[in-house]
């Protein structure tokens, strides 16, 4: 009993998870509840903007698929545009499988469910600042768990409430609040401030893009400029005096 | 308008899609290592791929980049002071709501 826990049990990684995520919920919940209005305001049925929480489960994504419809576009348009703003997650994906090698395909089919930015990026955090343990997929479980639950509370409370939240609350800024607060520890050197400033720029400018295009395209050439940042700095500090120090 | 039937199946395709991009390379890359080069660009997905959702949503206004008249960006700059100092998410968030309201409430 007096012995020093090294690994944490599966049961504790999962309650870290749901800790850890918790204060994310101020950004998400009001998000959630955006969505909701937005989908009963561009005329949905109620039945329908909740089934969308459960089928599709992508905040960004969702608010662009009701706005399409208010819009009167296309069903193909919709799901490409729906497919390529959440392809980013093919990113995420290849990120969290270096964490969880070996893991069976059931608990990948569950974790890719449940694979947003909100979850995945404070799961994350703790597979690469805490010591690994054999129950890391339990934490992400916490998260995304978690973040589902109070996801489809608050497209159902959205639902509800429909116009009684006033637009002037400006409730959707909750998310680019979220993202900083999760992104500005990461920028601590040169190349991922060069991959933030490189991605923002192209995602300005390729705002007019067909089909949203201007999300995956500004991730992967923001990730590519961070490399390319990395890569001179460190030629950069080898080349000058014959890798002696200055 | 997109008839009551045709968004059921629009709805799942788009379910389907995201779910396929989630679960690609947990699905490709279950016992074998990534590539080195793309272990090394992935270490920068975090500042590009929120950035890239960041910057629009704070720039924009209705589809257009506004510089002046635009409320979120004092409001966004005091989050990120706050952020800085606090290292806290629901301090972050707080400061950034409150002083959109606030600087919205005055002009």
């Amino acid at each position: 009993m007096s012995s020093v826990a090294t690994t944490k049990t599966a049961r504790q990684e999962f309650w870290d998870g749901v800790r850890d995520e918790i204060p994310l919920m101020l950004g998400v919940f009001p998000f959630g509840m955006v969505f909701g209005v937005l989908g009963v305001e561009a005329g949905l049925e109620p039945l329908v903007v909740m089934a969308m929480s459960v089928i599709v489960f992508g905040g960004a994504s969702q608010v662009v698929f009701v706005q399409m419809v208010g819009a009167g576009a296309s069903g193909l348009v919709i799901t490409g545009t729906v497919g390529i703003i959440n392809l980013r997650h093919a990113l995420y994906s290849a990120t969290l499988t270096q964490y969880i090698q070996g893991l069976p395909m059931r608990w990948r089919f569950v974790l890719a469910y449940l694979l947003t930015d909100e979850a995945f990026f404070i799961s994350l955090n703790r597979m690469q600042t805490k010591p690994p343990s054999p129950y890391m997929h339990f934490h992400m479980l916490g998260t995304g768990g978690l973040l589902w639950v109070m996801w489809q509370i608050a497209t159902a409370i959205g639902i509800g409430l429909g116009e009684l939240i006033p637009d002037a609350l400006n409730l959707g800024f909750a998310i680019p609040l979220t993202f900083m607060a999760i992104t500005l520890p990461q920028i601590t050197s040169i190349p991922p401030l060069v991959a933030l400033l490189v991605a923002g720029t192209v995602a300005i400018l390729g705002q007019d893009l067909p089909w949203n295009i201007w999300v995956i395209t500004a991730g992967l050439i923001g990730m590519i400029a961070g490399y390319c940042a990395e890569m001179l700095l460190a030629k950069q500090n080898r080349a000058p005096n014959d890798g002696g120090q200055a | 308008m997109i008839g009551s039937d045709l968004i059921w199946l629009v709805m799942i395709a788009s379910g389907l899609l995201t779910f396929a991009a989630r679960f690609s390379m947990l699905g490709l890359f279950q016992d074998r290592e990534l590539p080195q080069l793309l272990k090394q660009v992935l270490t920068y997905v975090a500042p590009s791929v929120l950035a890239a959702i960041i910057i629009p949503d704070v720039l924009l206004i209705d589809g257009t980049v506004m510089v002046m008249d635009n409320p979120k960006i004092p409001a966004f700059l005091l989050a990120m002071v706050a952020a800085a100092l606090t290292r806290n998410v629901l301090v972050t968030i707080s400061t950034g709501m409150i002083a959109l309201w606030l600087i919205t409430a005055w002009i």
